[in-house]
């Protein structure tokens, strides 16, 4: 059963009481709201609240929705638990101010022992919606709600206080006889008890649930959850007449008995340095995107392309200069590398009834640099053999492949085997190396489309464009193969990742890019298409060293930090 | 110039024109280029693989094979369709077995590749360099020849060392936990140098590449030009 | 069994690749048998994202995006290109033209603008980064292999400056090498972990 609480003395009266016993103060509930509220809440305290049922956030409709609350007239059998200070009783005036979900609550928490348990489920409940709430409306209402009844609460919380000081000492609990769903509260809230003791206004807030939800609403509060009732010890707490518990209680709308819940306490936060050091980045984060920051101006995108273009006329005008202007100069004759002489001297050594496999690895944009390094290596080989064997690992390979041997103007007696298409080079390398291995009979095997002679090639040539792909093929074919001898025909960015094959002895010989076909060539006298734009490739790749050495010793780099200073 | 090769060449010069458009900036004619590009390329493809991978060695024994034969592609056509089903939503995880598949295949290969094809090769390699019957027979060539080993040896090593992230099992301080162990860090500074180096030579060839289509390209549009003058 | 068996058909393949490592003269034509159904499976690995390109750019359309217009041009091409290439089979001269002669202009293309951002970019190449060991390295790499494949330098055989040049033409073997061995190991790692189910790549859940 509920009781009333004398605003001026915090005496424990009869519900139907209308004046104190000890103070002879009304205890009438237009008197009650007027004496715990400030001067500037005024008369408003109703008003709100019929308003805030309204805008119920989901604590309050979680308790709202018990029906099993019916209204009946506060009995007299003295209740377990302390009442707040409005009561549920069978005042009309009263139960026509007050919404029915708080006499619901009341009549509730008077009649069932366990309605504080359900209250604090659906507490947990309700933070969870709290927590989800966005709205503003109902936050608004709510917030203002419970900041009202806060104030009630800490004005008569002080006067409760007051009041319990003049009560003799012994009625003072000690420190360490405060019940334990106080201390569970203010341990968290992070309010040391004497912090209490020194900001009896608005720090009282500390321990009420109503600043600890308000605080939720704010985003302050943890979000630990709330601790199971223990109920035997709240039997106990009030079969010692803890009478100055019961002063500590704020008015809460009828919520004030889920305090006495909170007698376990509250597991210890942990933190972790891990924890903390992303908290605190965290903080720094916010920090920062909150701070100013320097605009950047974007008139800046416009100079990128004007200078790109500024560049690309002044290559290409020189390039078209030195290739239109007249007649290259002859290449002089120099000693090879060592990797394109072996190279040139496998392809001169070869025998005519050679089984040669040429893999076509490079894409359609490589098209033109093959066909000035690979003539001078597939010329002497197509004109040699008699049959040769051609793979493509690139989408346009096949294509590309008929093209470059259209070129060559090889012989029409050369027979041409195509082994097709294969989309994965380290796939067809270690299939092929593997085709003509085997003596487990597996039966009734589907047999292979493609013929390949029955003892393996004499020589693989691997035309390529990617140090990726054509490395899948050496490490394969090496390794499965390695009586084959294999060369590369590669486009000069693949060469450099692909000389150590050739010093390890895993790769016969190799030539790579235009500047060693272009010696090879020089080297047999004969008259190519590279000769024609070797002056236009000089001219270029001068252009090139010259704009490297003045971006390194005389450009000036605008950084990051100097431009916003500039803007500033 | 008869009209096939005249309408290739305009083809390719206005194509090669709506690319280099790219220097002024992204703009319609380099979309349309590319967007014309990439439909070409997915439509080849579809037909590359339907005609030459998947009608030849799945639909041709399937269909003509003996009986026996046709057992062998099961699996194949089984994994097909789990791949297939597993585009579904609803079906995803089917489509983990055929990939799983694929994936056994490809570690394999690519471990088989990596320790065969180049960690023990290349290994031995370095270590050869300094086998005295590889050198030359007179003084002053083996003195250049250890130099040359001794420096590869250093570079190879110092380039690993660059990529060690490791760090040191019991640290003393706070320090020695976020810093690699001396001899990786000295290692490493000299392993700049070589990386600096091979990068170097990739990127020139890389130039070296690009000037030649770039070449190549200015004398394309330069013969369509004069053909077309000179033809016209 | 869902999450089981995928793990075991990636680590029984694996191992039976494996194998032919170890076991060439005997492996038969089981090994050529996995690769040709590899083969066929990333054939149609291709198609599927083939499929998700073309189920973009017509989601791109029918909900008439930014862009539709490019979509329209790729889908028409697609379609026309797909048609021929079914009419007339890759072996065709007209057919082999028609790809040969778009492709091939606009790959290189494409490459002679690497050519010209390369040059444009060539000034900032130090300042970006600074003068580290890497950068200097790099800076006079590049200088050195360009100014050699100009073909000006003409050196006699086995003179100390010939002998110099091979030194400076083997330089990047060490960085290369050093490079190829990383590769490997991680190569070799990642391959390792996928066999012995450390990763899953090809699905959800480890």
């Amino acid at each position: 059963m509920t009781k009333l609480i004398c605003p001026e003395c915090g005496t424990e009266n009869d519900p139907s009481a209308e004046r104190c016993s000890e103070c002879g103060a009304p205890l009438t509930i237009e008197k009650l709201i007027e004496n715990s509220k400030g001067d500037e809440t005024g008369g408003d305290a109703l008003d709100r609240l019929s308003a805030a049922e309204t805008d119920l956030p989901g604590l309050l409709h979680a308790l709202k929705q018990d029906g099993d609350v019916t209204d009946e007239p506060g009995g007299g059998e003295p209740s377990s638990m302390d009442d707040a200070s409005l009561s549920v009783s069978a005042d009309k005036e009263e139960d026509k101010v007050l919404p029915d979900w708080l006499n619901r609550i009341r009549q509730r928490a008077s009649e069932e022992a366990d309605s504080a348990g359900e209250i604090i489920q659906k507490l947990s409940a309700a933070q969870e919606n709290l927590a989800q709430e966005g709205s503003e409306s109902k936050h608004e209402g709510f917030t203002s709600w419970i900041q009202n009844i806060q104030e009630e609460a800490s004005s008569s919380a002080s006067e409760n206080r007051a009041a319990e000081e003049s009560v003799s000492d012994e009625n003072r609990k000690k420190p360490d006889e405060i019940p334990e769903w106080l201390n569970t509260i203010r341990k968290i809230r992070g309010t040391a008890q004497d912090d209490l003791k020194k900001e009896p206004s608005h720090d009282l807030g500390g321990d009420s649930l109503l600043q600890w939800l308000m605080d939720l609403e704010d985003g302050k509060a943890t979000s630990e959850e709330i601790p199971k009732p223990g109920l035997d010890n709240l039997d106990d707490a009030y079969e010692e007449g803890e009478e100055s518990a019961a002063s500590e209680q704020v008015f809460d709308g009828g919520v004030t008995q889920e305090l006495r819940i909170f007698k376990q306490e509250a597991p210890p936060l942990i933190v972790t340095r891990e924890e903390q050091a992303q908290a605190d980045q965290l903080d720094a984060t916010i920090v920062d995107e909150g701070a100013s920051r320097v605009l950047q101006k974007p008139g800046k995108r416009t100079s990128k392309w004007v200078m790109r273009l500024f560049f690309a006329l002044l290559l290409i005008g020189s390039v078209s200069l030195a290739l239109f202007a007249g007649n290259s100069p002859q290449r002089q004759d120099k000693p090879l590398k060592p990797q394109n002489q072996a190279l040139l001297t496998w392809a001169s050594e070869i025998s005519p009834n050679a089984a040669i496999l040429l893999v076509f690895d490079y894409q359609a944009g490589y098209a033109q640099e093959m066909k000035l390094i690979a003539p001078s290596v597939l010329k002497s080989l197509v004109n040699k053999v008699t049959e040769i064997t051609i793979l493509s690992s690139s989408v346009s390979g096949k294509l590309l492949a008929q093209r470059l041997l259209g070129v060559l103007e090889v012989e029409e007696a050369l027979i041409i085997n195509d082994l097709g298409y294969f989309p994965a080079a380290s796939y067809g390398a270690y299939g092929l190396a593997n085709r003509d291995h085997g003596t487990w009979p597996l039966a009734h095997l589907p047999e292979v489309v493609q013929e390949i002679p029955a003892d393996g090639f004499d020589g693989i040539l691997i035309l390529s464009d990617s140090d990726e792909s054509a490395r899948s093929w050496v490490e394969q074919l090496s390794v499965l193969t390695p009586e084959t001898p294999i060369n590369l025909l590669l486009t000069a960015q693949a060469g450099p990742l692909l000389l150590p094959y050739w010093e390890s002895g895993q790769v016969t010989g190799m030539i790579s890019g235009i500047s060693e076909a272009a010696a090879i060539e020089a080297s047999e006298a004969c008259e190519t298409n590279i000769s024609s734009l070797w002056r236009a490739y000089q001219t270029g790749i001068l252009m090139l060293m010259i704009f490297m050495l003045i971006g390194a010793f005389f450009v000036v780099e605008r950084t990051p930090s100097d431009e916003g200073r500039r803007a500033s | 110039m008869n009209v096939s090769e005249l309408i290739w060449g305009a083809v390719g010069v206005l194509l090669t024109v709506m690319v280099l458009s790219y220097l002024i900036g992204d703009n319609v004619l380099f979309q349309i280029a590319v967007h014309i590009f990439i439909g070409l390329t997915g439509g080849y493809l579809v037909v590359l693989i339907i005609n030459h991978i998947l009608l030849p060695q799945l639909m041709t024994p399937l269909i003509a094979g003996s009986w026996s034969e046709k057992v062998w592609f099961i699996a194949p056509l089984l994994m097909i369709t789990l791949l297939l089903l597993g585009q579904i939503p609803r079906f995803k995880s089917l489509g983990n077995i055929p990939l799983a598949y694929l994936v056994g295949l490809t570690a394999a290969i690519a471990i088989g590749g990596a320790v065969f094809g180049t960690l023990i090769p290349q290994s031995r390699a370095v270590i050869a360099a300094f086998d005295p019957s590889q050198w030359d027979g007179n003084t002053e060539n083996s003195l250049f020849s250890i130099l040359d080993a001794s420096i590869m040896l250093i570079g190879t090593v110092g380039t690993l060392s660059y990529f060690h992230f490791g760090r040191k099992r019991n640290p003393k301080n706070d320090q020695e936990a976020t810093q690699p162990p001396m001899i990786f860090k000295a290692l490493g500074k000299i392993g700049q140098v070589f990386i600096g180096i091979t990068l170097g030579a990739v990127f020139a060839g890389l130039f070296s590449t690009s000037l030649v289509a770039l070449i190549d390209r200015i004398v394309v549009i330069g013969q369509f030009i004069g053909q077309l003058i000179g033809g016209g | 069994m869902k999450k089981i068996l995928p793990v075991i058909i990636a680590t029984v393949s694996g191992i039976l690749v494996l194998a032919g490592y170890f076991f060439q003269d005997r492996s038969g034509g089981l090994l050529v048998l996995l690769i040709n159904w590899g083969i066929l499976l990333i054939s149609v690995v291709g198609l599927v994202g083939i499929g998700y390109l073309l189920q973009m750019h017509i989601h791109r359309l029918i909900q008439h995006k930014k862009g539709r217009f490019f979509s329209v041009i790729l889908l028409v091409t697609f379609l026309i290109t797909m048609t021929l290439g079914f009419l007339f089979s890759l072996e065709s001269e007209f057919f082999r033209d028609l790809i040969l002669n778009i492709q091939i202009p606009v790959e290189t293309s494409l490459l002679a603008l690497l050519a010209v951002i390369l040059f444009s970019s060539s000034t900032r190449l130090i300042k970006t980064r600074g003068w580290t060991p890497l950068s200097i390295g790099f800076l006079c790499s590049a200088l050195m292999f360009l100014f050699l494949d100009l073909g000006f330098l003409q050196t006699g055989s086995g003179t100390l400056a010939d002998e110099l040049i091979v030194l400076i033409r083997r330089l990047p073997l060490a960085g290369a090498r050093g490079i190829l061995l990383g590769m490997a190991l991680g190569g070799l790692i990642v391959g390792l972990r996928v066999l012995l189910s450390l990763d899953r790549p090809f699905g959800e859940g480890k």
